[in-house]
């Protein structure tokens, strides 16, 4: 081995402890990268398998009582691969052990004898239908392992008013309700409440008296068939019997809950691991700087006996390439592992058909390359400033910046007549510029990814809170099949134990501004609503007569601000309402209207609302908020059910526990980034304190030959460390509130706006944590040089 | 703490039966010091010679309270001091000793004044006090032009004379001087040894390692060690002549 290759070693072998910590920086910013991006990619890869298997729809079409040949004409239109006519209907279904027992179904039909040739389920358990008369259902599985359901257990329907036992044939798994979303406006159903269930089709037929008619047909594509002219010719073959709801499958409610989802993950999963390599390149950047401002005697020795230029680069590169390289394999194999686990953790949380978990070699390879790249990149400069220094310029000991009596000594006299060990610190931090930017950029780095892991939780836990303390006012909401008269708000007023009750109507429209629309719900309150608290930051506001009110959400989704006029289309009626102003509300997106303007709004002509036998009437309400005592909670319920067309209650304790059931995973991923923030911090401190230390071996053991005694030596270096580690800290707060908006408005969705809130515990706890990361760095280097022989250190020529 | 009285003996370093033994690797025992004796007056200004190996370095890094005896007694200005605690030794170190080093050891971003004043940080006295007396030590080397000169805006034979100051500064019992003209050309280095062979004649105790015949010449006596103990101690009849041109009196 040549002699510098050696000495590459030693020098490795040497400070193994600070290359092993930047090292380590490189390898969680590589694994953190493969974690999360193969995690992506083995989800995405593991919902397309599953649409694939399960013959996902292109597109659904809903008409009602479409006649079965229309259905057959469908198939033979070119660009069309297959179809598949189907019932759906909205059922009650009775749970026995449910207190309120009773929860909302969806019935869907699927062929009897054959499998379907579009949205085929998977048999998770139990088996397909079978061909005998015995009524017979397959359960949806998030339904069945709520309810504990299992095949050959009996569940009571309620059809119209008959009540019927079907025998649960099977558990299954359906592309369409891999996320069980209600519609396009309840992403969040609870599996106690709302549940999917699959009929044969021939006896959903005969339950339902369809005679033979379809509400639904799911449409598949030939390959390379265009989706927007297939949709316009079965869109004319169907328009006889009137004009078809088509729904895009990137609009289908679970896909496009799940593409949100996947395209927060994909950024997040990018744009952190980014965060950690950029700190890799300045801990690298900063360790190899201070190293070879440390061997600038040995890089004037290595010019002066004939290395060449290339040589003295190559060798100090080589440290950069030597933790590069090891760090980037062991992460990428850590990254690898700990993908495969997060993907079977959300596949399992999710109940995915499918699971594929292929080795992504591109991404592995990239996250190896990026490692490399990163420490080379940072290891390149300092490599290039050893060139330049002329072999007898690099043998003389760099001459120290000037000072003069500090500033800080200067602008704070006390500080000058304190003792000369608190002093020292002090002082230190302005004559080693570059030893005080690197700790105080170091420790701001660590600090603000553990407070951008932090900040997730805080805003999340801010943002429930907000929605379930101060904007929802009420524990109860009750939704009807189909409006009622708000008389019945007296009726319910009269139970015991309800305090309040306010009624809304609630309509599905598409608000549109300019190039932009999005379908969202537009809920009617009254002028003296006190149940839903709307609310613009501090200032509560009340429902407007003068516009609309919209979740400030919208204010980027249509890009409108306060003045501009929407469109606002109903399924009947449409009108423009000028933007009054936006209120927060952190669960999805809203429009409000005072209730009279909704009722408008709702109206159906009136002779198709007497051929449909639906309320018009100018007092109709679609759901009800009650604020209730919570001992009476059970027997409120109870009652609450026994009356006229109520599809569901809501009650939003068990709703709230149920959002933070489906934030488990989220959580877990937020952990995972902590628990990597903090790791990183403890590494760079770690690194930037040591280096600190061991940098000034010779003064420190100069200062304790000539009587400094060891307790001192630690306090001056531990109030130095301090000083620069708060300042550091304070800089991390700033950076990391920064870094905290930057990433939740990356995450935030249509469903989920969280402000970028960090509660003062998190700085308290974050800065108390960083004193004790400091103060566990900095034993090594104080034990060290504790135990340094005097007597040796102090006759080194160079440090 | 020690507790640090005034010597009565004549005795400012007691060496008895002195042993060190360093434990390396692999169970491998090294003898540094084997039984030495050895005993330095207030006032002599000795040398200690030998060749690599024979134990010198421990020797002084015994003397100097920077490491203990492994057995054996040893009393410095009549307080034994092989068996104290190293913050106890860091109290001697700065009262009893003056560390006069080969590469100076002075803390590169504090200037000379500070520099000098740096030991007396810990004897409790005023900041005035510890100026004045770090500006009289300076001036006793002849640099009170440079009080306010960082090192590296020092000459060679100047970094030596501020380090010689800081070692006066404490007005200890004795100066230990580690090849203090190791690093510098021979008329800086001559220029130093006269500094020394001024301060022994004003009654100063002077005990300085160095390798150089030549250097320990200027010396009263040189002390020549071998294979851990002293071999013999040589009494200088003639001393050579150094000159100390820095002075100023």
């Amino acid at each position: 081995m040549a002699t510098i290759q050696r000495k590459l070693w030693r020098d490795l072998r040497r400070q193994l402890w600070q290359f092993a910590a930047v090292g380590l920086i490189v390898l969680l910013g590589v694994a953190l990268f493969g974690a999360s991006y193969m995690a992506y990619q083995n989800l995405n890869s593991s919902y397309q398998y599953s649409y694939e298997q399960l013959k996902f729809m292109d597109f659904l079409v809903t008409q009602r009582q479409l006649p079965g040949e229309a259905v057959q004409t469908l198939e033979t239109l070119p660009g069309v691969a297959a179809t598949q006519g189907r019932l759906q209907r909205e059922l009650r279904v009775e749970m026995p052990e449910m207190d309120a027992k009773r929860a909302e179904g969806r019935v869907i039909s699927l062929p009897l004898e054959t499998r379907a040739n579009v949205n085929d389920v998977k048999i998770e358990r139990g088996d397909y239908f079978r061909a005998d008369s015995t009524p017979q259902v397959l359960v949806l599985k998030n339904f069945a392992e709520y309810h504990g359901l299992e095949p050959g257990d009996i569940l009571a329907l309620t059809i119209g008013e008959e009540t019927v036992n079907f025998r649960v044939q099977g558990i299954a798994t359906s592309p369409e309700y891999l996320w069980v979303a209600k519609s396009a406006l309840e992403f969040f159903p609870s599996a106690r409440n709302f549940g999917v269930f699959f009929m044969p089709e021939g006896q959903m037929a005969e339950l339902f008296d369809t005679r033979g008619s379809y509400d639904q047909v799911a449409i598949r594509i030939a390959a390379n068939a265009d989706r927007s002219e297939v949709i316009e010719r079965v869109t004319e073959v169907l328009s006889p019997y009137g004009l078809p709801e088509i729904t895009v499958r990137e609009k289908w409610p679970s896909t496009r809950m799940l593409d949100m989802d996947l395209k927060a993950f994909s950024q997040v999963a990018v744009a952190f691991p980014l965060l950690f390599l950029a700190v890799a390149a300045f801990v690298i950047y900063s360790l190899l700087t201070r190293l070879i401002m440390a061997q600038r005697p040995q890089i004037g020795l290595m010019k002066a006996v004939g290395y060449s230029q290339q040589q003295i680069r190559n060798h100090y590169l080589g440290f950069a390439l030597v933790v590069g390289l090891s760090a980037s394999l062991l992460g990428s194999a850590l990254g690898y592992i700990l993908s495969i686990s997060a993907t079977r953790l959300y596949v399992k949380l999710l109940g995915l058909p499918y699971l594929n978990t292929d080795p992504r070699w591109e991404t592995i390879f990239f996250g190896l390359l990026a490692g490399l790249v990163v420490a080379l990149l940072a290891g390149y400069f300092p490599a290039r400033a050893a060139l330049r220094l002329p072999p007898a310029e690099a043998m003389r000991e760099a001459a120290p910046v000037s000072s003069g009596r500090p500033w800080l000594e200067r602008v704070f006299p006390a500080l000058a007549g304190r003792s000369f060990t608190w002093r020292l610190p002090f002082r230190s931090l302005f004559r080693s510029r570059w030893r005080s930017l690197t700790t105080i950029l170091g420790t701001a780095a660590g600090i603000a990814l553990i407070l951008v892991g932090v900040s997730f939780f805080d805003a999340f836990d801010y943002a429930i809170e907000q929605q379930f303390e101060r904007i929802q006012n009420y524990d109860l909401r009750l939704s009807f099949n189909s409006p009622r008269p708000e008389s019945i708000l007296e009726q319910i007023q009269t139970i015991d134990g309800i305090n309040r009750a306010e009624g809304m109507l609630d309509l599905p429209v598409r608000l549109e501004f300019g190039q932009n629309s999005t379908t969202t719900l537009v809920s009617g309150l009254a002028a003296n609503n006190e149940l839903h608290g709307l609310y613009q930051g501090n200032k509560r506001v009340a429902i407007s007569e003068e516009g609309i009110l919209l979740t400030s959400n919208l204010r980027q989704v249509l890009g409108v601000k306060v003045g501009d006029e929407v469109s606002v289309q109903a399924p009947s009626n449409s009108a423009s309402y000028r933007v009054v102003g936006f209120v927060d509300q952190p669960l999805g997106t809203q429009g409000f209207l005072p209730l009279d303007e909704v009722r408008r709004l709702s109206a159906l002509p009136k002779a198709l609302s007497a051929l449909l036998g639906r309320r018009t009437a100018q007092d109709s309400i679609s759901s009800i908020m009650i604020n209730s005592n919570p001992e009476a909670s059970a027997a409120v319920l109870d009652r609450l059910y026994q009356l006229d067309g109520v599809a569901a209650i809501q009650v939003m304790d068990r709703f709230r526990s149920e959002i933070d059931d489906l934030m488990a995973l989220f959580n877990g991923f937020i952990g995972v980034m902590v628990i990597f923030g903090v790791a990183l911090a403890l590494a760079i401190v770690f690194n930037i304190v040591t280096t600190n230390i061991l940098e000034r071996r010779r003064e420190i053991a100069t200062m304790r030959t000539i009587g400094t005694p060891r307790s001192k030596v630690a306090l001056m270096l531990t109030l130095e460390n301090i000083i620069t580690g708060l300042l550091g800290g304070l800089l991390g707060f700033g950076l990391g509130y920064l870094g905290a908006g930057f990433f939740i408005g990356i995450y935030n969705s249509d469903l989920l706006t969280m402000s970028t809130i960090i509660y003062p515990r998190t700085f308290v706890l974050t800065g108390l944590g960083l004193v004790l990361i400091l103060l566990i760095s900095e034993l090594p280097g104080i034990l060290s040089v504790n135990r340094m022989n005097l007597a040796e250190v102090t006759k080194e020529q160079f440090i | 703490m020690a507790k640090i009285d005034a010597p009565n003996s004549a005795n400012v370093i007691e060496a008895k039966d002195l042993r060190k033994i360093y434990r390396l690797d692999g169970g491998l025992e090294v003898h540094a010091l084997r039984g030495l004796d050895l005993t330095v007056n207030y006032g002599q200004y000795a040398a200690i010679m030998g060749p690599s190996g024979s134990g010198k370095s421990t020797l002084l890094q015994i003397i100097g309270c920077l490491d203990p005896p492994t057995s054996g007694s040893y009393k410095l200005a009549d307080q034994e001091v092989s068996a104290l605690s190293e913050d106890e030794l860091s109290e001697i170190r700065n009262r009893r000793i003056g560390f006069i080093f080969q590469a100076y050891n002075l803390l590169p971003r504090a200037d000379a004044l500070h520099n000098v004043a740096l030991p007396l940080m810990y004897r409790g006295l005023s900041g005035k006090e510890r100026i004045k007396r770090a500006k009289e030590a300076l001036d006793r080397v002849g640099l009170s032009d440079r009080l306010d000169h960082r090192p590296n805006q020092l000459s060679g034979g100047q970094k030596q004379r501020v380090a010689i100051a800081r070692a006066l500064a404490t007005d200890p019992d004795i100066l230990l001087a580690d090849e203090p003209t190791g690093n510098l050309d021979s008329k800086t280095g001559t220029e130093i040894l006269g500094l020394f062979q001024e301060l022994h004649e004003e009654g100063r105790t002077i005990l300085m390692v160095t390798h150089e015949k030549e250097v320990a010449e200027h010396c009263k006596i040189i002390i020549h060690i071998r294979d851990g103990a002293v071999e013999s101690i040589e009494e200088i009849k003639e001393r050579r002549q150094a000159a100390f041109t820095g002075l100023i009196s």
